[in-house]
């Protein structure tokens, strides 16, 4: 038997396609070696490959072996926690509608958003996710332009308003627009292209990722986007620097991303509160910090998480909540239902993004563990401080930001079921190391 | 002496951690190693060792790196992870226990 003809037997017995490529070239170089030493003992070449491929053994039974080594892996528990955010939101939601008497029509796009995430989920885990390495720079400013575009179509022509049924958010200010949540695996796309490009390149990158958070600044002046934005950006060039992408060295590189990152954010806080406020209004009318985040939301807040009970519905002015079935989703049901209850939630919430950031630690291919690691992140900011803003701890610094899956924005479960679709799509070839395909691809 | 390959089940696993406990080997190298160190006892098949490895890394006990050789040939070399080095130390235990009892059952002297 030839060679091919023995590894091609193999890998017909094995299902995963993608272990097809790295388990060819490791059984192709130990025939190599093989033949290598029948030649050096004096067989002839002609005869060296075909007595390579007998000692390998029985090909169906070696393929048989290694199909149920290489299955695709599905995460199941955080495909579970996020359906059941899903539904935990949707069934808060319609038990506090009595309380806070409406369930309004936008309580139709949370209906709508369960079957249309579980669709997007799908197809993300599916997709091969070391697309975002193919043609990275150019998709990263692609994206990046889409995404601007949208935004300023939404904020200033207002266009969603006109074509979307129901769809009135941007009326009442500006909110932050979940599609930029996708930016994180385009980032790790960019970020790996520019491997081993020196000091040169990581400076060039640290000066890329800033774009995007100052875009965000201008565009969506809320404390809570621009931090998600660039810590996202932060945690994957972290990420870069720890695997040694840019062989500069580490502690100098550290230092160069972290002060800039630590002083802008000193700043946004003197913005806020070291300042007198018609200096604030001078250097920017639209700066604001979220329409919960003033002194006055804070402490409604502290007072009803303060009052609330263990069990049971709290005597509370409720109609203080400015936004009960999305901003403070957790508080109405601390309301409602008690601390117990918000406490749960809350529980619920935190173990996507740590059921991620652990099963991230489990996928060997350093591309795919950095695109998990973005997505990790996302979701450990977004549900951290939707948490602490709604017991009261964080509203009078920043805005909310909705959490991943329990929400009522369509726009935010879809970029949320994307992402944890692309982070399943590199846990399911967790054990294959795509790398050499990876670097064709660049 | 021909030696029947049943007894050898179970503890292939064992001697491949304890090959990589010494350093990092590729494939071939293992199945070479085994067999010269073993007196050609181990004639390892490379379709019964890469499903092992695999399942062995799968379980964290070892990972794996792809390297360039000498000659441009590109290998992927295996090493013993920490929790694998545990594993090795519980399977020698294990063995010298069990072959202890199989010696004291043959009227060979006691426990090793």
């Amino acid at each position: 038997m030839k060679k091919n003809d023995y590894i091609n037997a193999v890998l017909e017995q094995v299902r995963c396609r993608s272990a097809h490529e790295p388990l060819k070239q490791e059984l192709e170089a130990h025939i190599d070696d093989q033949a290598e030493a029948f030649i050096s003992v004096g067989l002839p070449e002609s005869e060296a490959e075909e007595e390579s491929v007998k000692t390998m053994g029985d090909a169906v039974e070696t393929g048989v072996m290694l199909d149920r080594e290489h299955r695709p892996r599905f995460p199941l528990s955080a495909a579970v926690i996020a359906l059941l955010l899903m539904l935990t939101g949707l069934t808060a939601r319609l038990l506090i509608r009595d309380s806070f008497g409406f369930f309004n029509e936008k309580s139709l796009y949370t209906v709508l958003s369960i079957p249309v995430a579980l669709v997007v989920m799908t197809a993300c885990y599916f997709m091969d996710y070391t697309i975002f390495t193919k043609h990275p720079k150019i998709a990263y400013i692609c994206f990046f332009c889409i995404l601007a575009a949208t935004a300023y179509l939404r904020y200033f022509y207002r266009v969603f308003d006109r074509v979307i049924p129901f769809y009135n958010y941007s009326t009442s200010g500006r909110f932050f627009f979940f599609e930029a949540l996708l930016l994180a695996p385009f980032t790790c796309g960019f970020v790996w292209s520019m491997r081993g490009k020196g000091f040169g390149g990581f400076v060039l990158t640290c000066i890329l990722m800033v774009v995007p958070a100052a875009f965000c600044a201008l565009l969506t002046p809320c404390i809570s986007a621009v931090i998600l934005i660039g810590l996202s950006a932060l945690a994957i060039m972290t990420f870069a620097v720890k695997n040694n992408f840019f062989n500069v060295k580490k502690a100098g590189a550290y230092l160069f991303m972290y002060i800039p990152a630590g002083l802008s954010f000193i700043s946004l806080l003197i913005l806020k509160f070291g300042l007198p406020q018609y200096i604030m209004t001078r250097i920017n009318p639209n700066i604001r910090f979220g329409f919960t985040a003033d002194y006055d939301g804070f402490l409604a807040l502290q007072t009803i998480v303060n009052h609330s009970r263990l069990f049971g519905e709290s005597s509370d002015p409720f109609y203080l909540l400015p936004a009960p079935q999305s901003d403070h989703l957790i508080t109405a049901v601390t309301i409602r239902f008690g601390w117990a209850a918000g406490i749960i939630l809350s529980l619920i919430l935190i173990s996507l993004p740590v059921i991620v950031l652990v099963k991230t630690r489990m996928i060997k291919n350093v591309f795919g563990r950095m695109t998990s690691f973005s997505v990790g992140i996302v979701f450990l900011f977004e549900t951290v401080s939707y948490i602490l803003a709604n017991f009261g701890i964080t509203t009078i610094i920043e805005s909310v930001i909705a959490p991943p899956f329990m929400t009522a924005s369509l726009s935010n479960v879809v970029s949320s079921a994307a992402l944890l679709g692309i982070f399943m799509s590199a846990y399911r070839t967790k054990d294959i190391f795509p790398e050499r395909k990876i670097e064709k691809a660049l | 002496m021909k030696i029947d390959k049943s007894l050898l089940t179970g503890s292939t696993g064992m001697l491949i951690l304890q090959l990589l406990d010494e350093k990092e080997m590729y494939g071939y190298e293992m199945i070479d190693t085994l067999e010269k160190r073993s007196d050609n006892t181990f004639t390892l098949k490379a379709g019964t060792l890469y499903p092992l490895l695999h399942s062995l890394e799968r379980s964290g006990y070892v990972s794996s790196r792809e390297a360039e050789a000498e000659n441009g040939r590109i290998r992927k070399y295996y090493a013993i992870t920490e929790s694998g080095r545990k594993i090795l130390s519980e399977k020698r235990t294990e063995w010298e226990v069990f072959s202890g009892a199989v010696n004291m059952v043959l009227g060979r002297g006691g426990a090793v």
